[in-house]
């Protein structure tokens, strides 16, 4: 599956352990670089902050976006990246709690390429993210960026 | 004066047939005595008197009184031989006075001079002419009072048009004011009684602006009294309507409190006056006043009835300005509530949208946390856990699903409650075949018999009331499950109200006992053992409905199924 990273933008501990449980459950051996507030992932995705070392050209194959978090939220992040020519074709999931319609209606209009609604019970989110490791990872080619 | 001698006529019988016999009254008169010389039959009969007793007086005997001066004058004055002397007024032997008319003629009678006078009696064609004339008096009167009665109708009925066409308290008073001037009065004022008890002028009308002003000048100068012995004060204090015909000197010294006071209202020079009242719902709202002044007029009880009648319209019209006023006051009352309530209910929207949003995302995420670390125990930790220990964890995994269920539940309530509602023909019939096809995806073995009536339509939101069938649908495919031979029929009943739309099933029913608690959420008739649910159904089925102005009601019989019925207005 490629050597691509993810980046997880997820501020919840426990969403972390079981996003990493169901990649590892799957062998999903990508690296994901998980972001916990919106400042650290757009550092990551800008070469900023903490990240001012990494090198610009290695996106990540997709970004796995939680719309609740501390600071700048999810949709934040996503209309930042989308204005940024660096990163405005760069494959953004929405993996959230919530099936508001005014969320999925923002997600879809600031250009998310997805939108997946967090299951609770483990085996659907486990099945989840498996699909979405074979869909970015290995189906989806990846924009020429 | 020379007379003519009398000659007889053919002797005695001449005499008898020209004067003694005339039927006319006759007599001769000596033009300087006056005395009675000769009489006739007709005179005697005509006066009362006998021929003997009228020799013994003379013309001023049979006078009234007052008329006797003129008889001397026109006796004594120069005179031609025959003359028509006119209207006369005589006096009979009973002291009755008679109209005649005279004609006479001068003539020697046995030496002396004297006056030969035919009496033709008038009495009644005088009396007929002054009846005429009377009732020709009274005629104009009456034509006049007609033409007066007709002026005031006029003028009321002006007044009336004129008040009806405002609305406004003020414009309404000063309206009056301007009608009376100048039809009814020099000066007309109108003064109320304000929210602090206090007197005060709010019209004043009068032909010359310069008296308005000096009328207004005295007001405020000399602000009125309720203790007052006249005028204003005391109509407002009695009630009663005050008619001043004349406005003598004392009664302005009376109610001046000063001299310049006085001095002023001299120069108001008022005549008559009358001051009304204005009766409102409740009470003495204020009066009226009519001052006459220069025109000279004095003011009498028709005038007052006339004031009066102007004074009730003129109530009505501040009454109904007052209503209109209070009607807009409420109005705008009713839209500041309706404006504060709107905001209120804004706010309440969007601290129930945060709330909703909040539990949308924040209470899942412990529940999935829960479910995940048991599915990691379970499989983790297979081999350290027995079987009761595996069944915990399913247990608790179960409840985190059954949980993520009525979260999901109570938002899509709460949804419904938000969501704008688009109304629109829809078409029932197809709504209801496109539930049923999912249904039977999800359980193609189930061997449902469904019966859907054809061209149901309504007004309606499509989105909401596809959420309606699906729920009623859904009910009706659970609760069938354990029936050998399970029906669904979809169908309307016409009433007068409107169309009741029901969906009846033949299923497990329920104990009409515990109907009310049927639409409430998360109340349920069944264990989850018995069927799976979290009682949110038919709540959302009745909100969608409510929204629709309709209502949502049910009949059931445990074991023999259930019938839920609703309309959409």
């Amino acid at each position: 599956m490629g050597t691509k990273t993810i980046l997880l933008v997820e501020d919840n501990p426990d969403d972390v352990a079981l996003t990493l449980r169901a990649f590892k459950s799957y062998h999903i051996a990508n690296e994901v670089v998980v972001a916990q507030d919106g400042t650290e992932a757009l550092d990551y995705l800008f070469g900023t902050g903490a990240y001012a070392t990494r090198s610009r050209n290695d996106p990540p194959a997709v970004v796995l976006l939680d719309l609740k978090l501390p600071k700048a939220d999810g949709l934040e992040i996503l209309r930042r990246v989308r204005m940024d020519d660096r990163t405005r074709l760069l494959p953004v999931v929405i993996l959230t709690s919530s099936r508001e319609e005014q969320d999925l209606l923002n997600g879809y209009s600031l250009g998310a390429n997805s939108y997946i609604r967090k299951p609770v019970d483990f085996a659907q989110f486990a099945e989840a993210v498996r699909q979405l490791g074979v869909y970015w990872l290995v189906l989806n080619e990846a924009p020429p960026l | 004066m020379s007379g003519v001698p009398v000659r007889a006529v053919d002797g005695v019988s001449g005499f008898h047939l020209l004067f003694a016999s005339n039927p006319l009254p006759m007599w001769i008169y000596d033009l300087e005595t006056l005395q009675f010389l000769e009489v006739n039959d007709a005179a005697a009969a005509q006066y009362g008197y006998a021929r003997d007793e009228f020799l013994g007086l003379t013309i001023l005997d049979i006078r009234p009184a007052e008329d006797v001066p003129r008889v001397r004058d026109h006796v004594a004055a120069g005179r031609p031989r025959l003359q028509a002397s006119g209207m006369w007024r005589h006096r009979r032997k009973d002291g009755a006075v008679i109209d005649v008319d005279i004609v006479s003629h001068t003539l020697d009678f046995g030496g002396r001079a004297a006056s030969l006078v035919v009496v033709r009696d008038i009495t009644l064609q005088k009396r007929a002419e002054r009846e005429i004339a009377q009732l020709l008096t009274r005629e104009q009167a009456a034509r006049a009072a007609v033409e007066e009665a007709r002026e005031r109708l006029a003028f009321l009925a002006e007044a009336s048009r004129e008040l009806a066409s405002s609305l406004d308290h003020k414009a309404t008073l000063a309206t009056v004011a301007r009608l009376a001037v100048p039809t009814l009065a020099d000066w007309c004022a109108v003064d109320v009684v304000d929210e602090h008890g206090a007197i005060v002028r709010v019209a004043t009308a009068h032909t010359d602006p310069a008296k308005v002003a000096l009328a207004e000048e005295l007001v405020r100068r000399y602000p009125p009294d309720w203790n007052a012995p006249h005028g204003v004060p005391k109509v407002l204090r009695t009630g009663k309507p005050e008619l001043y015909p004349t406005i003598p000197e004392a009664m302005l010294a009376e109610g001046a409190r000063d001299a310049e006071h006085l001095r002023l209202l001299r120069t108001l020079g008022m005549q008559s006056a009358m001051v009304l009242p204005l009766v409102a719902r409740e009470g003495i709202a204020g009066t009226l006043t009519f001052v006459s002044a220069e025109s000279g007029r004095h003011y009498m009880e028709a005038d007052l009835e006339l004031g009066q009648e102007l004074a009730f319209r003129c109530a009505l019209a501040v009454g109904r300005a007052q209503l209109y006023r209070d009607v807009q006051a409420l109005n705008a009352e009713l839209e500041r509530r309706v404006a504060e309530r709107t905001t209120q209910l804004g706010a309440a929207n969007k601290e129930l949208e945060a709330f909703s949003y909040s539990v949308a995302h924040d209470l899942r995420a412990p529940l999935r946390t829960i479910n995940g670390f048991s599915q990691a125990l379970l499989e983790d930790y297979q081999g350290r856990l027995d079987d009761t220990g595996q069944g915990f964890l399913f247990r608790i995994r179960r409840a985190t699903q059954q949980m993520e269920r009525l979260i999901d539940d109570l938002l899509s309530l709460s949804r419904l409650s938000r969501a704008e509602l688009r109304r629109r023909p829809v078409d029932l019939t197809t709504i209801a075949e496109r539930v049923v096809r999912s249904l039977r995806q999800g359980k193609p073995d189930r061997p449902v018999a469904v019966t859907i009536a054809p061209g149901l339509t309504a007004d309606g939101d499509d989105r909401l009331l596809e959420a309606v069938f699906e729920n009623l649908l859904g009910n009706a495919w659970k609760f069938t499950r354990d029936q050998p031979l399970p029906q669904i029929e979809v169908g309307v009943i016409k009433q007068a109200g409107g169309p009741v739309v029901f969906v009846r099933d033949n299923g497990a029913g329920f104990d009409m006992a515990y109907s009310h608690k049927l639409f409430a959420p998360f109340q349920r008739l069944h264990t989850a053992a018995e069927f799976e649910g979290t009682g949110i159904g038919l709540a959302i089925v009745q909100r969608i409905v409510n929204r629709h102005g309709g209502r949502a009601w049910a009949e059931g019989e445990v074991g023999k199924g259930a019938t839920v019925y609703f309309t959409l207005q």
